[in-house]
């Protein structure tokens, strides 16, 4: 083979393992099956090359056996499965029918190469692959010209396995090919397996998508990602009103923001939605895994935590929260969203804190209209933090602490 | 060279195309910056791993000369783009210092290498990129230690891209071909673009949330992604009462989904969402460009048509909507991320559509209202669509009698 040859080769072994390892990634991220369908096409794919290249330590005539069945099982795996994914098999019923058709083909083929010379098998295999490519190719025309969006990409992706197919059995044939062939069979898997990662990535992100809208609705605020001012309320009862209705202490941590009022006034609700996305994100990175988090009102967050360890690091965790949410932000005003980072103002989130903690005793909406009173009443507080001080019976501020490590 | 060095070779450059291929794709869409860096990383790579091989048709001398400069450009080039890459060129003088010394460094460098012999001043230009690289390596790991979230991306990225410098750099001097060497500097740079190609597409992914986001407001309706209720009534103003006064005729479409509210009740909102979600989808992608289109109260949809057609059209376009949207859906019922695939209950939208040609003249809402009293009225109409009989001078059915409703969509 030829260093040209070898080449090309490599660039389809990269995108095949590319490919395998994009798409066990995102299944190991998200568990979605659709990415798994790409992982198998790839090693397929890379496996039918693999087998035909003669890499195999085999020869002559198991060779011609192990390639007859390789040749049938690619092509009636792969051939439906770039159908389904591109949604050519949506009606009921089809996908049993097309996967179904496929695999009897696949058996009935083996079966009689059984029955016949190892060569013999292969030919019939070949023929049997390439006539089944081609009529799918003619069914992915007819529905393309019947004006189905999916129909040009399943042909060029039929066309590409074709052409592959065609090319590397004609490497199998005859080992000593110039490296053109090679070239052009390398180049057709490439543009197959880029249909198909296409293809698979749009059902991924519309899945993706999908499950982000059904997560909408009067729960789920979709600015935040959290609980929503009503959703937060039934955290609270829950939190509050338990079963085994002992007494038991609770945090509560109530954050309000004070210029994002002004800041949808100035620029608008474009950034203010970017102010309060800025601010939850921030907020999930520094508070702890026990802390049960939701937004309060227009302009706040609410807190509550009932662990041991939190309550004792309440006002810790109440100045980690002051400083991670007052660093300066740039935010973008302009609302085309080509050009996110083109213009921009830099804002500085004006919070107060209060810190409350309290049992489960007490009524909750009191409880959380105290710590939302307390919040309002930090932002005349150089610290931002107020605290109920027990001794003076009143909202006080909380006392300066010795300096934090950079949070 | 080896076949193996080639094979290897070969999966470097077309991760390259990849990526440049991904970036321009990204770039046409949106977020240009981002793309934009990405595309130039790929290329800026590529035309390294190019001129190191030994593949541009030059005498050895002048080789020489050209790598050293392709080695110093390229090497201040990707510095500055992981400095930005990172996050690290903000505005601040101290980022200002860096960059400004990072390029005065790089001219240096080309400057110092023209008073030296050719072989001399590609070793100069290779150190120099070699230690540029290392400079990046200790920012990145001081970052990473500080906590910075790409650290240790960054971290393995600048590893990833020293080991292929210097495996290139000993390639082009010694002129090696020893097939290991070509496979380790080759799998380097294939991880080093997709280290860069990973924390892109973390940033523009990023920015693609964040331009949703601020997209939400009352205005905006984040499951259907068209104009809200209330941004319909805006639109439907703006349309009636356009400046040049004139009488101009204008179509009317209400369309009125009849099961959702039970779809609901029986599933949940996360049902319903993805009901919505379809209907929307299919809504947009049959309606003319010139139509506009928005959410109707809970369960319907509302289609202007300015400049309007006659009727005949508008109930070819009804007609349409009604085909479409009345294909069978399978809805998950399941909230599980895992289960949206596994398909929960199959449903097929009941829906009414009310035909109304009008003038900008009637009143709006009473145009509006109008509309979608015929769409629910038209749910008792088997071909589901009403339109306003003027010789009768009452609702009736619209195309009873042309073509009755498809097999699928009568509704179990």
């Amino acid at each position: 083979m030829s260093p040209l040859a070898a080449g090309f080769w490599g660039a389809f072994f990269g995108t095949a393992a590319l490919m395998l390892v994009l798409s066990l990634a995102a299944y190991v991220r998200t568990r979605r099956h659709v990415a798994l369908l790409a992982a198998l096409s790839a090693a397929i794919s890379a496996s039918f090359v693999v087998a035909y290249l003669g890499w195999l330590p085999m020869e002559g005539r198991i060779e011609a056996r192990v390639l007859a069945h390789v040749a049938i099982l690619a092509a009636a795996i792969l051939s439906p499965m770039l159908m389904s994914l591109l949604g050519l098999l949506r009606e009921p019923g089809a996908p049993e029918r097309v996967f179904g058709g496929f695999a009897l083909l696949a058996l009935v083929v083996i079966a009689a190469g059984w029955l016949m010379d190892p060569p013999e098998a292969l030919m019939l295999s070949w023929f049997t692959a390439f006539s089944a490519g081609t009529v799918m190719l003619v069914v992915a025309m007819r529905s393309a010209a019947g004006g189905n969006r999916f129909g040009r990409p399943t042909v060029a992706g039929m066309a590409l396995l074709l052409l592959s197919l065609a090319g590397l059995s004609w490497i199998a044939l005859d080992r000593t090919v110039a490296w053109q062939v090679h070239a052009m069979s390398a180049l057709a898997g490439m543009g197959f397996l880029s249909v198909m990662a296409t293809a698979t990535w749009s059902r991924y992100s519309y899945l993706l998508e999908l499950s982000e809208v059904m997560a909408h609705g009067p729960s789920y605020d979709p600015v935040t990602r959290m609980r929503s001012h009503t959703e937060t309320g039934q955290l609270v009862g829950d939190v509050f009103l338990h079963r085994d209705a002992e007494e038991r202490p609770v945090g509560v941590l109530a954050v309000c923001v004070a210029n994002l009022y002004a800041l949808e006034n100035l620029h608008g609700r474009a950034a203010f939605n970017h102010a309060l996305f800025l601010c939850a994100g921030r907020l999930r990175r520094c508070v702890p895994q026990t802390v049960e988090m939701g937004r309060l009102g227009e302009d706040g967050f609410l807190l509550l935590t009932r662990s041991m360890d939190d309550l004792r690091g309440l006002e810790q965790l109440a100045r980690q929260i002051r400083d991670g949410l007052s660093r300066p932000v740039s935010l973008s005003i302009s609302r085309e969203p080509g050009r996110m980072d083109a213009r921009a103002t830099t804002w500085m989130a004006d919070v107060g804190v209060g810190v409350l903690a309290t049992s489960t005793k007490v009524r909750p909406a009191q409880a959380v209209s105290t710590a939302r009173a307390m919040a309002r009443t930090a932002w005349s507080y150089t610290t931002r933090i107020a605290r109920f001080d027990e001794k003076a019976g009143q909202i006080a501020e909380m006392p300066l602490a010795p300096p934090l490590s950079v949070a | 060279m080896d076949r193996l060095a080639a094979g290897f070779w070969g999966a470097f450059f077309c991760t390259a195309a990849l990526m440049l291929a991904i970036s321009l794709a990204a770039f046409r869409l949106s977020h240009r910056r981002v793309a934009l860096n990405a595309a130039l990383t790929a290329v800026f790579s590529a035309t390294f791993a190019v001129a190191y091989l030994g593949w541009l048709p030059l005498t050895p001398n002048a080789e020489a000369r050209v790598l050293a400069h392709v080695a110093v450009v390229t090497a201040v080039f990707l510095a500055l783009m992981l400095m930005s890459t990172m996050g690290m060129v903000r505005h601040t003088p101290v980022a200002r210092r860096t960059v400004a010394a990072l390029l005065g460094g790089g001219l240096l460098v080309l400057a110092a290498g023209w008073a030296l012999e050719a072989t001399q001043s590609l070793a100069l230009s290779s150190i120099a990129a070699f230690s540029i690289g290392a400079a990046m390596l200790v920012v990145a790991a001081r970052g990473a230690l500080r906590g910075d979230r790409a650290g240790w991306k960054a971290v393995a990225g600048i590893v990833c891209m020293l080991v292929a410098i210097a495996g290139l750099s000993w390639i082009a001097l010694s002129g090696t071909a020893a097939w290991p060497v070509h496979a380790i500097s080759a799998l380097a740079g294939v991880a080093y673009l997709c280290v860069i190609a990973s924390v892109l597409w973390a940033r523009y992914s990023y920015l693609l949330e964040l331009s949703e986001v601020l997209a939400h407001g009352p205005s905006y309706d984040p499951v259907t992604r068209m104009r809200s209720h209330s941004e319909t009534g805006q639109m439907v103003g703006e349309v009636f009462f356009r400046r040049g006064a004139e009488a101009r005729p204008i179509g009317v479409v209400a369309v009125s989904l009849a099961n959702l509210y039970a779809l609901e009740n029986l599933h949940g909102r996360a049902a319903f969402n993805h009901a919505l979600f379809v209907c929307a989808g299919r809504l947009r992608r049959c309606v003319p460009q010139n139509a506009e289109m928005g959410r109707l109260g809970e369960d319907g949809f509302l289609l202007l048509m300015p400049n309007a057609p006659d009727l005949e059209r508008l109930e070819h376009l009804a007609r349409q909507i009604r085909d479409r949207l009345s294909r069978p859906v399978a809805l998950s019922t399941s909230r599980d991320p895992a289960g949206l695939e596994a398909a929960g209950t199959a449903w097929v939208a009941d829906l009414g559509i009310g035909v109304l040609g009008t003038t900008t003249q009637v009143r709006p809402s009473q145009a509006v209202a109008t509309a979608r009293a015929m769409a629910r009225t038209a749910w008792s109409y088997p071909s589901r669509m009403a339109f306003f009989d003027e010789d009768v001078g009452q609702i009736a059915e619209l195309g009873a009698a042309i073509r009755p409703l498809p097999a699928g969509a009568v509704p179990a």
